[in-house]
């Protein structure tokens, strides 16, 4: 019997008054996995972690988390989730021990277990030494780290973290993705928005959204294939390119060919591994020596805006068509 | 087993948010004591002093001046200065360098022969309704006590003048006993003429008598029936068929009337002035076994308007403090619920104002001397209810308000309100059915009122009052719980 989806919604809209913030989006997300969720600021990020949250109720369409409706979560369903806002809210009044010691007892964990899982918390974070600090005395990248911690405490199976390596410097947003893989690793199932597209990699899987459209769910690597066409190629050549591009043109496994530079062709290629080889064969065969090939990740800035463009460009084909 | 365990979460973080700021912890604690301390010390509810210039002509004769009079009242009248000039003294007045000024008429015993009353005029500088009613109160005792005194004088003066009167009256014995010796010795004659005299003067001196003497014998005194007897002896003596039994009746009678007025008149000269002037005094007795001072009095009122105080503006902050910070987001994605929430609240600040509660309530016993009459239990379970009303009612406004600043109008509202409706200034009585139902609705209404009995009349509190501040208490927890709950409620 195949296991139920952790995370389920299905054609999900929401509106706030005439704006629609989040439109038909269905996904689905399967225990264990760890998925990003991408787009720019205003693209429905934080109203889809809402939704699920249950702080909101879909306009139309159907919210499961866990097989069960957010908007009816008893207190059991609650404790299994872990949610860590975009903006700190913990109480900068109280130290970084006393605020633990509440949401532990939010959580209802009891005295003894409350003591142990905040020394691993914190240590996690690296906060022990600055327990009895409060929390209003700490850098902004502590409070970020405190409100990991306090979302990490009660040990959830679910994380839903919006933003939670937004404004932090780099070493601390690599701490937290690793983090992050760790509980992973260990079975726990993660929903992490994030504008920082290249931490795109770091996911199972991505979900890209634009204007509360979900233009995207796949893994990275799929994801790239599909926003040029497969896999990418870089040839780097001393003589002039038009050669080059005769003879490439032909290949079949070449799908496409982007000029970059005079000097630097991008051919999107099915598969890189098996098309490199050949692309070798065929130039050596025609006389001709590039300088290099080599398989070519794209950054996922290029990816996600090559994606978000054809999105655009298809919507206004449909809505061209739409019309009398 | 976790529901007490989250309940326990708030009650924690709410004290511990309390504690670690050592500046609202004063506040809290030592604010309330001083303003109790301030008010015990510093309440004194005598009326000011009025200072006060005395306008009266200057030819008055200074034995006779009303000045004089004045000036012997004493407190609250100070009088700075006796003037002829009325002008000097109203610019006085005007810049509030006195209280008062006195007009005193020019001629006041030519206006009283007159038949007139003398008219003083009283003029003061005052706009507040309160200070203009304490001037008019004054007014009227002082120009009562300036009648008393008037009055006073007066009958002094004709005590004084009775000896003429008394004179008169043993002359009038003794022409009726010389009338009696002329009768026995068979002179009828000499009688006859003497009893022309005696109608005369016996007429004269009942006319005079409500002037000279006893002014409480009423219209049977002796003086009445000695101008009728007289004039009786006197018919009977000038007819020679008189019967001689109805004559010696009639000359006993006028003697009796005589004696009878010298005695009369010894006695009223014995009355002192004041007694004719004042005939009635007065003596309040109250039946209640202790009666307080003013700051005693007032001491159970302001302790339950700093309960009151303290527990609105901690509750009203508290929500609006978790929603404007986001916290609730974060409870409505745990497991804690808006019930949960509150009662943790409540508990901790139940505990915050119990403690600074204990400290007021000892300054009240040890150091203002308030005794607690009624019985301990009672005052705690008063304090109790009231506590769980103000609390609530702070908590229904801050499920409501959308902002900090709107909460602490609010509360300022209720304790403006409080301070207005609640009896402390103004008796409840004063004020129309409708708005007496604001009265009602404020939890301090029902704390002073309880707490008077129990602390100063030593009664258990009156049930009805109690049970509608433990309803209020119910009805207000409700609302804020269901108010609060909407928040919870996905939209």
């Amino acid at each position: 019997m195949p296991q139920e989806p952790v995370i389920l919604l299905d054609s999900v809209t929401r509106r706030f008054g005439q704006a629609v913030a989040v439109q038909d989006v269905s996904l689905s997300i399967e225990a264990g996995e760890l998925v990003g969720f991408i787009g720019p600021s205003g693209s429905g990020k934080t109203t889809t972690v809402r939704l699920l949250c249950g702080i909101l109720a879909p306009s139309e369409g159907t919210v499961r988390v866990f097989g069960k409706d957010p908007l009816h979560f008893s207190g059991r369903d609650r404790a299994r989730i872990g949610y860590l806002p975009q903006h700190f809210l913990l109480y900068t009044g109280l130290t970084v021990a006393a605020n633990l010691n509440f949401v532990g007892g939010v959580y209802g964990l009891g005295f003894r277990e409350r003591r142990r899982r905040m020394q691993q918390v914190l240590e996690l974070v690296e906060l022990w030494g600055d327990r009895d600090k409060q929390a209003g005395e700490l850098s902004g990248g502590m409070q970020r780290r405190l409100a990991m911690a306090a979302t990490f405490l009660h040990d959830p199976e679910l994380y839903f973290l919006d933003e939670p390596t937004s404004g932090q410097d780099p070493i601390l947003r690599r701490k937290i993705w690793t983090w992050l893989r760790d509980l992973q690793s260990r079975g726990r199932t993660l929903f992490v928005t994030t504008h920082y597209v290249g931490e795109a990699e770091l996911c199972n899987r991505v979900a890209l959204m634009d204007a509360g459209h979900l233009i995207a769910c796949e893994e990275p690597q799929a994801l790239r294939r599909r926003a040029f066409g497969g896999d990418l190629l870089e040839l780097v050549t001393h003589r002039e390119i038009y050669a080059y591009l005769r003879v490439l043109e032909k290949m079949r496994q070449v799908r496409s060919i982007e000029v970059r530079a005079p000097d630097r062709l991008v051919l999107a290629v099915d598969d890189a591994g098996r098309a490199l080889p050949e692309v070798l064969n065929t130039l050596q065969a025609q006389s001709l020596a590039p300088e290099s090939v080599r398989e070519m990740p794209p950054p996922f800035e290029d990816v996600f805006e090559r994606l978000i463009r054809q999105h655009q460009r298809r919507q206004q084909e449909e809505a061209q068509e739409a019309q009398p | 087993m976790r529901g007490p365990l989250r309940v326990l979460a708030f009650i924690g973080k709410e004290v511990r948010a309390i504690l670690v700021q050592p500046q609202l912890l004063l506040l809290l604690v030592a604010g309330p004591f001083l303003i109790l301390l301030a008010f015990g010390l510093g309440y004194r509810p005598a009326g000011p002093t009025l200072r006060t210039i005395i306008v009266q002509p200057a030819t008055t004769d200074p034995r006779q001046a009303l000045s004089y009079y004045l000036t012997s009242i004493g407190p609250p009248l100070k009088v700075t200065q006796v003037t002829p000039d009325l002008a000097p003294a109203l610019r006085k007045l005007q810049q509030r360098q006195v209280d008062l000024v006195v007009v005193v008429p020019a001629d006041i015993r030519q206006t009283l022969l007159n038949g007139q009353n003398a008219h003083l005029v009283f003029y003061h500088n005052a706009i507040d309704p309160t200070q203009v009613g304490y001037i008019s109160a004054v007014v009227d005792a002082t120009t009562s006590q300036l009648n008393r005194a008037i009055l006073q004088q007066a009958v002094g003066e004709q005590q004084a003048n009775s000896a003429d009167y008394e004179q008169a009256l043993l002359q009038l014995r003794d022409s009726l006993n010389q009338i009696r010796a002329a009768l026995q010795s068979g002179d009828r004659l000499r009688a006859a003429q003497l009893a022309k005299g005696v109608r005369l003067s016996g007429g004269l001196m009942a006319a005079l008598w409500l002037f000279a003497a006893d002014p409480f014998a009423g219209p049977t005194a002796p003086a009445v029936h000695l101008a009728d007897d007289a004039r009786s002896l006197d018919d009977a003596l000038s007819s020679p068929q008189s019967d001689p039994q109805a004559l010696n009746d009639a000359l006993t009678k006028a003697q009796n009337d005589v004696n009878s007025m010298l005695q009369a008149l010894q006695t009223s000269r014995r009355i002192p002035p004041n007694v004719f002037v004042s005939p009635l005094t007065w003596d309040a007795r109250p039946i209640s076994a202790y009666q307080p001072s003013y700051v005693v009095y007032h001491s159970p009122t302001v302790l339950a308007l700093l309960v009151q105080h303290l527990c609105i503006t901690l509750a009203a902050l508290s929500l609006v403090d978790e929603r404007t910070l986001g916290a609730v987001e974060i409870f409505r994605v745990s497991p804690v619920g808006p019930n949960q929430i509150l009662v943790g609240k409540f508990i901790a600040y139940v505990l915050v104002v119990a403690m600074t509660a204990v400290g007021l309530v000892a300054l009240l016993v040890f150091a203002l001397k308030v005794p607690v009459l009624g019985e301990w239990p009672w005052f705690v379970v008063v304090l109790g209810a009231l506590m769980a009303y103000s609390l609530n009612l702070g908590f229904l406004i801050s499920a409501w308000a959308r902002s900090r600043s709107q909460a602490i109008q609010m509360s300022m509202l209720a304790l403006l309100g409080s301070i207005f409706f609640s009896g402390f200034f103004v008796p409840l009585t004063d004020f129309v059915a409708p708005v007496r139902l604001v009265s009602y609705s404020l939890p301090v209404t029902y704390g002073i009122e309880l707490l008077r009995q129990v602390t100063l009349r030593g009664e258990p509190p009156q049930m009805v009052y109690l049970a509608a501040l433990v309803v209020w208490a119910a009805a207000s927890g409700f609302a804020a719980v269901r108010l609060f709950g909407k928040l919870f409620v996905s939209k």
